[in-house]
Parts: structure tokens; C-alpha cells; sequence
């Protein structure tokens, strides 16, 4: 254990624990990208469905016979 | 296609920020008085960097929201404004780290630490704000003002400050010179004594001796129970000779002028670290390290304002 602190290796260890660290928070970061993503897209495409249908007004033409 | 052009950026900016700590750690040199230390200015001054970048893009936003009123322009601004927290939060850390090796303690009240500190909650109240307020509508618009008094302080305090303040040990002239780079005057006759960060100095003699001149600096620190006293000195050309050590601190004292005759001298507390940037190694991993932590904040950004953006998405649905 005490050879890991020798000052030839801690920079070493010190560079290997920094980089591991960035690689989770770099791996955590795709997934969390691609998550919001899609989960973005999934809203925006609900609200598409969720607008309240245009209002339609049908118009029909009585004619009487007047006899 | 522009899927694919996002997806190799990510990939680009996971390598580069590997490279950089590489870098950090097997490329950049040590520095006399600061060892293994001065390496942590490759992700310090950047990430103090992107704070106020961050900060500014999100006072731009607030100005954008309250001219539209969109909710999509209040979140990028939230977004930002937390973006830049977090970066000032690791540059307080890292800042902290740097002074416990230096100074010897990590906090010290130093002017640049107190004005990060202040900044800091200065953007919390930003957001304590808007958990405050229930109104949706209002809260945008409170918050919106807020943030842009908010940005007008960060140049202040990140900037300007500390570069005014008397004493601080933060080692500006590693990047600008001037500000208070320029040290004290002491004056035999006059004011002799001064003071240099929470060291009280005071000159007892300046004489020329063969081709040095020697100033004898009695010296107060806290902490210490006797008076130290240290003697810089200029070699025949005016340049710093012997730039003796503050006792139980890495910092040194430094003679900058001296005139005999008169009696007066001007002295510096030079903090280890002065001139990092000359070494062209550090100079170009650091530049590198600047516009990597640009690029990783501006990520953390959009993905913090897609979020954001789905979450007033959903709100506007639900109010309808």
C-alpha cells in the first residue's frame, strides 16, 4: 500500500482516479443526454395529440316549399 | 446527420477532457514552492472562467424572457444560472485545495475568497427566489429582474474585488499584471509600516551593502509568537535577490524598489505561482483545459435546458 504513495507513483494514482472519475461522469452524462432527449421528443409529440380538435360547424341549407 | 455530427462532438470533448487531466498530470511541470500543486490551475481557472461566461448567458435569457415572456427563455436562463453555480462551486473547491497547500489552511478569508463566496450566495438567492414565489408568471419575471442585478455584481466580484483589495494572496500576476501586483511602499521617514495580506510589516533599515541592497523587514503574522524579521534584497541591476520565505508560509517576500537615500523601499508578498504561464507546457494544456471546460459546460447547459424546457412544456399543458 505505502508504494502507491511513493511520490514516482501518486501522480500515477492521482491521474487514474481523475480520469476514471471522468469517464463515469462522461458515461453518466450520454445516458442522462439521451434520456432528456427522448423524453423531450415524447412530450412534444403527446402535446401534438393533446390539441383540442379545430372546431367544425356544419352549415345546412333548409329550403321550404311554399305550396 | 446532425445526430451524428452531436454524437462525435460528445465523443471529441470525452477525449479531450481525458487529454487534459493526462496533461495535467504528466505534461505541466512543478513549480518551485507550489510542487504537484500549481497543476491544479489547468481546472481551476477555467472553471472560474466559465462561471461568469455562464452567468452572463443567463442574464442574457432573463433579459430575452422579459421582452417575450417565454417560458422556454426562463428556463434556458435557470439552466444557465445553475450551470454557472456548479462551475463556481468546483472553482471554490479546487481554490480551497490550492490554499490549503499554500497558505497552509483552507479558507483563509482571503479578498478572493470572500467575493467568490459572496457570489455564490448571491446566485443561491436566485434560486431560494424562485422557490419562493408560488405564481408561476411572477416568479419568472421576480427571478428575471433578479438574475440581471445578479450578473452586474459576478464582474465586481470576480473580477474587480479582489484585484483592488490591499491584501490578497491569490497569485493574480500569474495572468494580469498590474492590479495590486505592485506591492507596498514603506517609507523610513514616514509610513513604515504596512500590511501584506494578514502580515503586518514594518521597515527597520534599507542600505546598500557591496552590490546588494538589503532592506530589514521586522514581520507580524498571526499565529506567531515572536517577530520575525526578514531581509529581501536587489541585486546591482534592481532585480530581486534573495526573496526570503514568510516564517511556516510558502509565500515570499520580495523587494521590488529601494532607494537608500531616501529611505523608502516598496515590498510584495509574492504567492508561489507568480508567472505559471511562461512555461509554454502549461501554457498550452491550460488554453486547451479553457476551451474544454467551455465546451463540457455548454453540454451540461443544453442538456439541463432540455430538462427544463420539457418540465415548462408540461407546465403550460397542465395551466391550459
Amino acid at each position: 500500500m505505502q508504494v502507491l504513495l511513493d511520490a514516482g507513483v501518486a501522480i500515477y494514482i492521482a491521474m487514474a482516479v481523475a480520469l476514471v472519475v471522468w469517464l463515469g461522469v462522461f458515461w453518466y452524462l450520454m445516458r442522462i443526454d439521451a434520456e432528456a432527449k427522448e423524453l423531450k421528443r415524447l412530450v412534444l409529440a403527446m402535446r401534438e395529440h393533446a390539441q383540442p380538435p379545430t372546431p367544425r360547424v356544419t352549415i345546412e341549407q333548409q329550403t321550404t316549399n311554399k305550396q | 446527420m446532425a445526430e451524428r455530427l452531436a454524437f462525435t462532438a460528445k465523443i471529441s470533448l470525452g477525449l479531450a477532457m481525458s487529454g487534459i487531466i493526462y496533461a495535467m498530470f504528466l505534461v505541466v511541470p512543478q513549480y518551485v514552492g507550489l510542487g504537484e500543486a500549481g497543476r491544479i490551475i489547468i481546472v481551476h481557472v477555467p472553471t472560474a472562467w466559465v462561471t461568469s461566461a455562464a452567468f452572463a448567458l443567463s442574464a442574457v435569457f432573463s433579459i430575452v424572457y422579459l421582452r417575450t415572456r417565454s417560458a422556454l427563455h426562463d428556463a434556458s436562463a435557470v439552466a444557465a444560472a445553475e450551470i454557472g453555480t456548479l462551475f463556481c462551486i468546483f472553482a471554490t473547491v479546487t481554490g480551497s485545495i490550492f490554499a490549503e497547500v499554500v497558505w497552509g489552511t483552507f479558507w483563509n478569508w482571503d479578498p478572493r475568497e470572500t467575493s467568490i463566496l459572496v457570489l455564490l450566495l448571491v446566485y443561491a438567492a436566485y434560486f431560494a427566489l424562485r422557490s419562493s414565489v408560488d405564481d408561476i408568471a411572477r416568479k419568472r419575471r421576480l427571478a428575471a429582474v433578479y438574475n440581471i442585478f445578479a450578473c452586474v455584481t459576478m464582474p465586481f466580484l470576480l473580477f474587480v474585488a479582489p484585484r483592488v483589495a490591499d491584501s490578497t494572496l491569490h497569485p493574480n500576476c500569474a495572468f494580469l499584471q498590474g492590479s495590486k501586483c505592485e506591492g507596498i511602499s514603506l517609507d523610513l521617514n514616514g509610513a513604515k509600516i504596512g500590511q501584506l495580506g494578514d502580515v503586518v510589516v514594518e521597515l527597520k533599515s534599507v542600505e546598500t551593502t557591496g552590490e546588494l541592497t538589503q532592506a530589514r523587514v521586522e514581520v507580524r503574522m498571526p499565529g506567531l509568537t515572536q517577530n520575525a524579521e526578514l531581509t529581501p534584497s536587489l541585486d546591482a541591476s534592481g532585480k530581486p535577490a534573495d526573496r526570503p520565505e514568510f516564517p511556516g508560509q510558502s509565500f515570499r517576500m520580495v523587494l521590488i524598489e529601494a532607494n537608500p537615500q531616501a529611505g523608502t523601499v516598496r515590498v510584495n508578498m509574492q504567492a508561489p505561482g507568480t508567472g505559471l504561464l511562461s512555461n509554454q507546457r502549461t501554457l498550452w494544456v491550460f488554453l486547451a483545459s479553457n476551451l474544454t471546460f467551455g465546451f463540457l459546460a455548454l453540454w451540461l447547459y443544453r442538456i439541463r435546458a432540455t430538462i427544463l424546457h420539457v418540465s415548462a412544456l408540461v407546465e403550460t399543458q397542465e395551466a391550459h
